[in-house]
């Protein structure tokens, strides 16, 4: 058995069907409790990551890293911002795109959140430098959910 | 005015409370999940068309969803609109997904899409991605703001005062130390050259909104997976409205847009 609060739709009584609100319910969300936070607005600045024809045809940094204290790999969103041009991306911002893919994006491991930087040359031809640093800073929105992102979320069911 | 319950984050008035500092009141629509459910992809052939259901969910309306792949790591949206989602012929759209009865892929099959034998976790939405929705809005900001605090709610699951100090939000069905993603607007936008291809939504949040989006069919009877990976179309955004418009092509279609009401204060 579990406990919580439901509340019936206007006039009506608590029954299936016409309940507005079940704590039990499962729903995406965010614990306030967490050091550090697990949703807020940072900025960053990519740098001028490069790619060689002759070499890497990849490169990636880590410009920020949020531990976020779960026993599990939690779900998230992100946001990025351009300030200047109020450019707004969800979860992948891209420098510049097509057979060189030059953005920020995010992942998640067993113990952080991270922002990464990614330079990829998808043709293995080219000798490339990063425009990242010709953007300037980048602001990042992210939400931490204490919801699994690749598991089913514990449910407490209200009775 | 509708009977109900409103709490508040630890330390604010009740009274005084802008949104962004509430926990639960129960006038809004939250961001509930209907269903979680591991399936796998069979084994599919490059250039090859299926319709096969991955889920019947049975909710009698064309719910929110997405695709994570658990064994390549990433959210999938396949969404194939030759021709265009206007297009009202349901031969010529694919991809993965949803109309009001269940999950399912049809269409064309490309190696490039990664997903032939692929265990996924599919999450639903108890949320209807084609009916508008606008919950009130109080962004004005308060005379104070909240401060730590002892005071707060839980409800601890199976009466075990045990938990009573766990700071995991799953020991509890209620607690004001989490913060639920409640909704502020569903809406369905028609880019096309009536709109001159940029669709503008209000939002007024007074923060840089969280929002998704997904295409829907002309006819709001199927919808593509929300992808929180990647937005497939310009966006630009201000305290109060989010423009969608096209990268080096015009936007050309319908989507369904979901903003969410700010999750927490901005100066905490």
């Amino acid at each position: 058995m579990s406990y919580g609060l439901r509340v019936a739709k206007d006039g009506e009584k608590i029954r299936a069907g016409n309940v507005s609100y079940d704590s039990g319910a499962p729903r995406l969300q965010v614990a306030l409790n967490k050091d550090p936070k697990h949703t807020g607005v940072e900025s960053v600045k990519g740098t001028g990551l490069q790619v060689f024809a002759a070499g890497v045809h990849e490169a990636t940094e880590t410009l920020f890293r949020i531990p976020h204290g779960l026993r599990y790999r939690p779900k998230v969103l992100v946001y990025f911002n351009r300030a200047q041009l109020n450019s707004y991306a969800v979860g992948t911002f891209y420098y510049g795109f097509g057979a060189i893919d030059d953005y920020l994006t995010y992942e998640v491991t067993d113990t952080a959140v991270l922002i990464k930087h990614v330079l990829t040359d998808n043709l293995a031809s080219s000798n490339y430098t990063s425009l990242a640093p010709s953007f300037g800073k980048i602001q990042v929105k992210y939400l931490i959910f204490s919801n699994p992102i690749d598991k089913v979320t514990a449910v407490n069911r209200t009775v | 005015m509708a009977k109900g319950a409103s709490i508040v984050q630890q330390g604010v008035s009740v009274e005084d409370a802008i949104d962004a500092q509430k926990v639960l009141d129960t006038r809004w629509k939250y961001f509930e999940i209907y269903k979680e459910v591991e399936v796998s992809f069979p084994t599919m052939v490059d250039l090859t068309s299926y319709n096969f259901t991955l889920y019947e969910h049975r909710l009698g309306f064309v719910p929110f969803f997405e695709v994570f792949s658990i064994t390549a790591n990433a959210h999938i949206a396949k969404f194939n609109t030759a021709g265009g989602p206007n297009v009202t012929n349901l031969s010529v759209i694919g991809g993965i997904v949803s109309d009001k009865d269940r999950i399912y892929f049809f269409g064309l099959y490309l190696n490039d899409d990664g997903f032939s034998k692929s265990r996924v976790l599919i999450r639903i939405y108890n949320v209807d991605a084609a009916k508008e929705y606008q919950a009130p809005l109080v962004n004005v900001k308060p005379n104070r703001a909240s401060r730590k605090s002892s005071i707060g709610a839980k409800v601890i699951q199976h009466g075990d005062l045990n938990v009573a100090k766990s700071s995991e939000l799953s020991d509890y069905t209620l607690t004001t130390r989490g913060k639920p993603l409640a909704i502020q607007r569903v809406g369905v936008a028609s880019s096309d050259t009536s709109t001159g291809f940029v669709v503008k939504v209000d939002h007024n949040m007074g923060t840089l909104p969280i929002f998704l989006a997904a295409p829907i069919k002309l006819d709001r009877s199927i919808i593509g997976a929300l992808n929180p990976d990647f937005v497939p179309f310009l966006a630009t955004a201000t305290t109060s409205n989010l423009t969608f418009s096209g990268a080096q092509a015009a936007l050309i279609g319908v989507f369904s847009y979901i903003i969410f009401k700010e999750l927490a204060e901005v100066s905490t």
